[in-house]
């Protein structure tokens, strides 16, 4: 269940409904918003596919600039994936060769 | 697309992590753009590609205190699984050089003054 | 307000978010989202030098960071990369977390609880005595044990089974440097400390790859010369060009077993070029020869005559010219304060402790001891071989806190202390390391204890002496936190608490205790060394029917373990044992050391001394709060050492002394082995660290460009090693490393092809009982161009 922050720049011109907008969703939370026009949000998702998922909603939102990913914590996931519960979907382009296992 | 996202997500991580206090995932190999390697490949010292690679930097490393010290490439930007290009300051810089972070380098970052892999000390 | 975990990661995430920006969230501030780690304060578990560290340990009691103490005065904040990853292997899925245990050594193992665990161990030590006699028992301990560990090992060796047979590893790789400090300073342990360093005009590094086996204190000797370029010379004295050589004015390459020529040579020079400190040899020093036959200076000129510059340069070969000897000599004589420094070049040596006194005789003539940046200062490989093996009552000829076992009225002393009958202790030193190992391979050894250390792989001519392991009638006990090669051919394996998951004190290499307490949980039923000897011992006691023997571990019995009970044996062994010695740690309770950043060096006699973190340099007035209490005249160093009755320094007449093997027409080849700085001994722990583990994979055998051309070996080549005691086989890195004629291997790995400890010769100092790990005669062959290896830990 992985946890993510983000900045996210917005519109100047109505940023409060953007806001509301971006909280439809109950894994959004808004921690702040400045006078620039740039807000912290974090998302508590069920899933990283969820997750992505929510992040994509949000860029494609009237008035969102931009949507950064600040900080990511998964540990939920990774002990799932070391304890062999999970396989994660992703692989960053290893070759298909497995690393030496060291014994 | 999924891969993508999640790519993307880890590649602005990887940025982000230089300030963050403490990155709870690592960034992959694959985001820091490193190419990939056999599992005999990754039983070389980067030292020793990187010597002919990019010379510039082993050079600049090998005469640095660093380099003097034996201070190695994965030190500061970890092996092959948990690469990255630049590293953590908290984990990499802090373990040694714990007292420069905080007031030392206000919000500055530490190679924004010490040149890196020739980290010079009276920068 | 207590946050649940994913409130408060969330709040962090936050946070970190808002930071970039420069936004102000309402609530907690950035430094309390940072606080999610408790962070520990304690040594580094690997080497000698001391590093102090904090372990960050996170919400889940999970260890899951390390930074460098700042304050610490030993490594001022910085780590090498060992330090900073060993604490990763404590969650290692490989920890032995059970008791295992087989009757048979041909057996599998199988998982028993505690209780039965100790009562096997007890039944069969006690069997062992009744049967065999107390001399068929044995302990063989490590540098890498907690003081409190070492020092309860040999109480109980000693007042339950009443035999000395109580070693440990450091007689592998310090045990020279203990006969040298004993027989030319009367006191083991270096005089002054790493302070110096900074202080210094002239670093002197012989047999010793500082920068890879102590690097954190390579950076201190590199740091000192890089600020000061022009004032400070660096001289390195070596077969081997290191890692260390690149920071040295002046190198030295001398083939190797020349090194007592050499150092001969040079003060051939001090003298010859009238170098010497008269007054200083005047009021603090006598010759001597042989047996500590005192001579005068003019016989000791006249043995020096063999090792004028020009004729030493012929023995030494190598870059070796007179006029570079003489060039050292005068660096060093001449400078307002030079510093040696070397390690198991010059221990692990047939005449380890001869080679010791020719150092020091360097810094008796000159005087450069007991005053700021001069000092005769012996690196020590492991985080307590001073601490709980040399002052701990470690080895098989010495009791706690600098003892001779053969001396009957320090006996009684100690008996007196642990409140048990005079006599009761055995007069008679045990079986030194070698001897140990001898006694198990004819048996004479049937029940033995290895605690936290890998004989198995690490003793020279192992093959030999793992034959003796293997036996089915000898009971061996290991207690260690991984599998090894000794784990191997053990009847009873007990999981150990690993360093951080229990308390205790570290004495490091410039006579500093350092506490670390306990900060994680242990995995599984690991248990601390300690409350496994108490346990064991009240059994022993038991099964032998005798109430004395429980008088060992009596005032332990029950105690909390995590604290409680190590720091009882703490205060005992300091209180009642240290007291009035030369390592008075009175003044070092756990208290005190508990609020140092970086500990206390002895002698600390009083807490209100201690804390001032002790003393720098020992024998000086005014310094040394002994020198003071124990001073017998009005002179400013006051030499009482136990071992010298004089009160003086000694400068011996030792002889050059080769090799025990040297190469001939069949065996060519010297072979050396030392260490890289990614690896840590056996690589039992270092090796299960991938980062480490990649660095340096397996074993290496370091060729010179000539011989690998000469033998037809290119980079990479597979290549067979051969000695009169067997083959290994490793890959080549042809290398400007080694001197001519010489190859050089890693000694960590344990693939049973590339354990280069197979064919090192067995032979050993004859006073020191060190054995001669770094030279003997080899031959060589290219087996085949580069092959796929894989790293290897047992498991």
């Amino acid at each position: 269940m992985p946890i993510a922050s983000f900045i996210m720049t917005l519109d100047r011109h109505d940023p409060e409904q953007i806001i509301r907008n971006c909280q439809c969703d109950s894994e959004v939370e808004v921690h702040g918003l400045d006078d620039a026009g740039q807000a912290v949000l974090v998302i508590d998702a069920t899933s990283s596919r969820r997750l992505e998922e929510l992040a994509t909603r949000l860029q494609q939102l009237d008035g969102v600039l931009s949507l950064v990913p600040v900080y990511l914590n998964a540990e939920d996931e990774i002990a799932r994936i070391e304890s062999g519960e999970l396989r994660p979907e992703f692989s960053f382009g290893r070759k298909s060769e497995k690393p030496a296992p060291l014994s | 697309m999924k891969q993508q996202f999640l790519a993307l997500l880890l590649l602005a991580l990887l940025v982000a992590f230089a300030a963050c206090s403490r990155p709870p995932v690592e960034p992959s190999v694959a985001a820091a753009g490193h190419p990939a390697l056999s599992a005999q490949d990754m039983l070389i010292p980067c030292s020793s590609c990187h010597q002919e690679v990019t010379p510039g930097v082993y050079s600049e490393w090998y005469a640095s205190t660093h380099g003097l010290d034996n201070v190695k490439c994965y030190q500061c930007h970890g092996t092959y699984e948990n690469l990255s290009v630049t590293p953590d300051m908290d984990r990499s810089c802090g373990a040694c050089h714990a007292n420069k972070l905080g007031d030392h380098t206000g919000n500055r970052l530490c190679w924004d003054c010490h040149t890196p892999h020739s980290f010079t000390y009276a920068e | 307000m207590s946050l649940s975990r994913r409130d408060f990661i969330k709040r962090s995430a936050a946070l970190t978010a808002a930071s970039y920006i420069g936004m102000t969230l309402p609530g907690a501030t950035t430094a309390q989202a940072a606080e999610e780690l408790t962070w520990h304060r304690g040594s580094c578990r690997l080497c000698g030098v001391g590093c102090r560290v904090q372990l960050g340990v996170n919400v889940k009691g999970v260890a899951v960071a390390l930074r460098g103490e700042p304050k610490s005065r030993t490594n001022f904040g910085y780590l090498c990369m060992k330090g900073m990853m060993f604490y990763r292997i404590m969650a290692h899925p490989d920890r032995l977390t059970k008791p295992l245990y087989r009757e048979s050594k041909q057996q599998p193992f199988r998982e028993i609880s505690w209780d039965e665990a100790l009562d096997i161990a007890a039944r069969k030590f006690a069997a062992a005595k009744r049967e065999h006699g107390p001399d068929s028992t044995a302990y063989y301990g490590s540098g890498q044990c907690l003081t409190e560990e070492t020092y309860l090992f040999q109480k109980i060796m000693r007042t339950a089974l009443q035999t000395n047979n109580v070693e440990g590893n450091p007689r592998l790789c310090m045990a020279s440097a203990v006969g040298g400090y004993l027989s030319s300073f009367g006191a083991d342990e270096p005089i002054g400390s790493y302070a110096n360093i900074e202080k210094s005009s002239c670093i002197f590094l012989i047999g010793s790859n500082m920068a890879e086996a102590h690097p954190v204190l390579f950076r201190r000797v590199m740091r000192h010369k890089l600020d000061n370029r022009d004032r400070v010379k660096i001289i390195n004295a070596d077969p081997r060009f290191s890692a260390t050589s690149r920071i040295a004015d002046l190198h030295l390459q001398f083939k190797p077993g020349t090194d007592l020529a050499l150092l001969n040579a040079i003060a051939y020079t001090i003298i010859d070029e009238k170098l010497f400190d008269q007054q200083f040899l005047a009021d603090y020093a006598t010759f001597r020869q042989g047996k500590a036959e005192q001579v005068d200076m003019t016989a000791y000129w006249q043995s020096l005559q063999d090792y004028s510059p020009e004729k030493t340069a012929a023995i030494c070969g190598g870059n070796i010219d007179a006029e570079k000897i003489r060039a050292a000599a005068r660096m060093f004589a001449t400078s307002k304060g030079s510093v040696s420094f070397w390690c198991m070049g010059i221990n692990q040596r047939k005449r380890g402790v001869w080679a010791n006194n020719l150092i020091h005789n360097l810094h008796i003539l000159t005087g450069q001891l007991c005053r700021e940046g001069a000092d005769s200062f012996s690196l020590t490989g492991q985080p307590n071989a001073c601490g709980g093996v040399r002052e701990g009552g470690g080895l098989c000829h010495i009791l706690p806190g600098h003892r001779p076992v053969a001396n009957e009225k320090l006996r009684n002393q100690v008996e007196d202390a642990w409140g048990i009958p005079r006599g009761r202790i055995a007069p008679k030193p045990g079986a030194h390391t070698m001897k140990m190992f001898q006694q198990v391979n004819s048996g004479a050894i049937k029940a033995l204890w290895i605690n936290c250390t890998s004989p198995a792989q690490s003793l020279p001519n192992v093959d030999l002496y793992r034959q003796g392991m293997a036996r089915e009638d000898v009971f061996i006990v290991t207690s260690d936190i991984f599998p090894t090669r000794t784990t191997e051919l053990s009847n009873l394996v007990l999981p150990t608490a690993f360093h951080f998951e229990k308390s205790g004190v570290y004495g490091c290499s410039e006579r500093r205790s350092q506490l670390t307490l306990k900060a994680v949980e242990p995995p599984g039923d690991a248990r601390p060394e300690t409350w496994i000897a108490t346990e064991w011992c009240a059994r022993l006691a038991d099964q032998l029917q005798d109430p004395v023997a429980l008088q060992a571990v009596k005032p332990f019995l029950g105690k909390e373990m995590a604290v409680a009970q190590p720091q009882a044996i703490w205060d005992e062994y300091t209180q009642q044992l240290t007291k009035h010695r030369d390592n008075d740690l009175r003044g070092a309770t756990y208290q005190v050391l508990g609020q140092m950043a970086d500990g206390v060096q002895w002698p600390a006699p009083t807490e209100a001394y201690a804390l001032t973190g002790g003393t720098g340099i020992k024998f000086v007035k005014g310094i040394d709060p002994l020198a003071s209490s124990e001073a017998k005249d009005d002179k400013p160093y006051q030499f009482y050492g136990p071992g010298h009755p004089d009160r003086k320094l000694w400068v011996w007449i030792r002889p050059q002394a080769g090799a025990d093997e040297e190469p001939d027409s069949n065996w060519p080849l010297y072979l050396s082995t030392g260490r890289v700085i990614d690896h840590w001994h056996t690589t039992s722990m270092t090796g299960r660290i991938p980062e480490l583990m990649r660095a340096n994979p397996y074993s290496f055998v370091e060729i010179n460009p000539r011989d690998a051309r000469q033998y037809g070996i290119s980079p990479n080549d597979m290549v067979e090693i051969e000695t009169r005691r067997g083959k290994v086989t490793m890959p080549a890195k042809v290398v400007e490393g080694p001197i001519v004629g010489t190859v050089f291997a890693y000694w960590h790995d344990m693939h049973e092809d590339r354990m280069i400890n197979k064919v090192v010769k067995d032979s050993f100092d004859p006073g020191s009982k060190e054995p001669e790990f770094k030279i003997c005669a080899c031959r060589i062959r290219r087996v085949s161009g580069p092959q796929a290896l894989t790293p290897f830990v047992v498991s």
